[in-house]
């Protein structure tokens, strides 16, 4: 028999409260992972819900065992960029809307702006990291700069902490390197 | 939190909100984390025939309903300790401590379409100078070798880069700290220089006090945490015998490690595996112990998930270490 650990208050309000105390505490970080990766407020904002259709919909068999929260979040939207992506490529629609998810009005838009433009420092890091295989990139993406810790971000790559680890090591050394390489 | 911010959250809620109090079924809503797939454990011994033959052999590791027996840890770690020394390689000058690390770890892809999930060989090669002042050399590669869980080689859009990557440095400081030079750099666990090594407290109550205080806020539990430093320290063959011995110790005094398999293979040499237990995760190191020398170390989803079943192994590595008369050069076997 596997155990579950399971939230504690299991009610109606008590999931709503839990739910809402994990967006809260982690939206603006969703956010500014898309906004390193688009300049368009409207991608951000569509993407960021999208991440976050998918997290109340399975937020009730979320197992906290199995890791934080961050590191869920973190690669539901690394899912989500990377369907984003291919359905660019294939001309079709960005993202499945939301239900009753309008458009950005002009504040919410120019609030994102905002955002978008404070993470130029982190764009132009990937950027700069570009030469990186993309599993080192993400590495980096998530520890340095999202700053997740080791056990979240092997939970949102979908790998072991072992192979994190490793992961983790090979990749500084690798942008030292290039860094090295750059500034030599 | 901003406008677009209060808004999503008021659609999410209202839109989406009955789904937190209807526990879906996981066939209809699969838990993001659920679509991870780990990798199986390959019993060692047999992978490369099971794998040339197409035949995947799948083991998994014991857990759970076998009552695991707290004291036999400390016994198997302690006795270890004690012989622990003997059966190092002996470098002379002018020779090399050659250490071999074969990983084989899970690899998840998911494009939208189409998960694949499998085991992939990666080794590295060390070798370190007697005078470890001088040169060292570091050769690591993917070997190409998968155990395919989901999909198949034909499913990978470009081959992978199996192409070895080598890097030589002073001291083995492949990738100094910016601007420092080789040689310059603090001691630390994972690589352990000989002032690191003598400021380490000689006591084991001591080490472990010492580990415990830095592992306190480390990830799920510092239990798995304490073991996977030790593993770090230990891993890369460096520490000297009295130290690893000393870390034994320690880890003897860890109230979560079990004595959890005895007769684990990895790459056909067997040991006795010690492990953690948090949450949904077992971490074991794997020590020899007719030599104390540790072999490896695995780690195992223990709830597995979708079609993966519990105790399914998500990666393992197996160390060797040997001498070997020249830099870049394979010991004699």
């Amino acid at each position: 028999m596997i155990r579950r650990k399971l939230p504690p208050d299991r009610s109606a309000s008590g999931m709503v409260a839990a739910f809402e105390q994990v967006y809260r505490a982690h939206v603006r970080d969703v956010t500014a992972y898309f906004a390193r990766r688009t300049a368009d407020p409207q991608t951000v904002a569509d993407l960021t819900a999208d991440t976050f259709v998918q997290a109340i919909t399975s937020f009730a068999t979320f197992d906290p065992d199995r890791g934080g929260h961050r590191g869920w979040l973190f690669g539901i939207a690394r899912r989500v960029f990377a369907r984003h992506c291919e359905r660019v490529s294939r001309g079709r629609d960005v993202v499945e809307r939301l239900a009753g998810w309008r458009a950005l009005d002009v504040d919410e838009a120019a609030e994102l702006v905002v955002r978008i433009d404070a993470e130029r420092a982190g764009r132009e890091l990937l950027d700069r990291v570009a030469e990186l295989a993309r599993a080192d990139r993400e590495v980096i993406e998530l520890v340095d700069i999202a700053g997740l810790d080791r056990v979240d971000a092997a939970a949102a790559l979908g790998i072991s902490s072992g192979a994190m680890r490793i992961r983790l090591f090979r990749a500084r050394g690798r942008l030292r390197k290039i860094v090295g390489e750059h500034n030599g | 939190m901003g406008k677009f911010e209060d808004r999503l959250l008021d659609t999410l809620l209202r839109e989406r909100g009955q789904a937190l109090t209807a526990e879906a079924s996981p066939a209809e809503t699969p838990s993001p984390a659920g679509r991870r797939h780990w990798g199986r454990w390959v019993a060692a011994a047999g992978t490369v025939a099971a794998v040339a033959a197409g035949v995947v052999v799948v083991q998994t590791v014991p857990f759970g309903d076998q009552p695991p027996v707290a004291s036999a840890a400390a016994e198997v770690l302690t006795t270890a300790a004690d012989r622990l020394g003997a059966s190092d390689p002996v470098v002379k000058p002018g020779e090399y401590l050659y250490i071999e690390d074969h990983r084989w770890d899970m690899v998840t892809s998911d494009d939208g379409h189409q998960v694949l999930t499998y085991l992939q060989e990666n080794v590295i090669q060390t070798w370190v100078p007697y005078d470890r002042s001088r040169e060292w050399l570091q050769r690591s590669y993917n070997t190409g070798r998968r155990q395919w869980i989901q999909g198949c080689e034909a499913d990978l859009p470009t081959p992978e880069n199996t192409d070895v990557e080598e890097l030589r440095a002073k001291c083995g400081d492949f990738h100094p700290e910016g601007g420092m030079k080789p040689c310059e750099r603090k001691g630390n666990w994972q690589q352990p220089t000989p002032e690191f090594v003598a400021a380490l407290p000689s006591d084991p109550q001591k080490l472990y006090d010492e580990l415990r205080s830095a592992m306190a806020d480390e990830g799920p539990g510092p239990d798995a945490a304490i073991l996977d430093f030790v593993q770090d320290a230990i891993s890369r063959g460096l520490m000297p015998a009295g130290l690893r011995a000393n870390l034994y110790r320690a880890l003897a005094l860890l109230p979560a490690l079990k004595v959890s398999d005895r007769n684990v293979n990895l790459d056909g040499r067997t040991g006795v595996g010690l492990g953690v237990e948090t949450g949904d995760r077992k971490q074991e190191v794997i020590i020899d112990p007719a030599t104390g020398q540790y072999i490896g170390e695995r780690e195992a989803t223990t709830r597995g998930f979708g079609a993966v079943k519990p105790g399914t192994v998500t990666s393992y590595t197996a160390l060797s270490t040997g001498v070997a008369t020249g830099l870049g050069e394979q010991p004699a076997r």
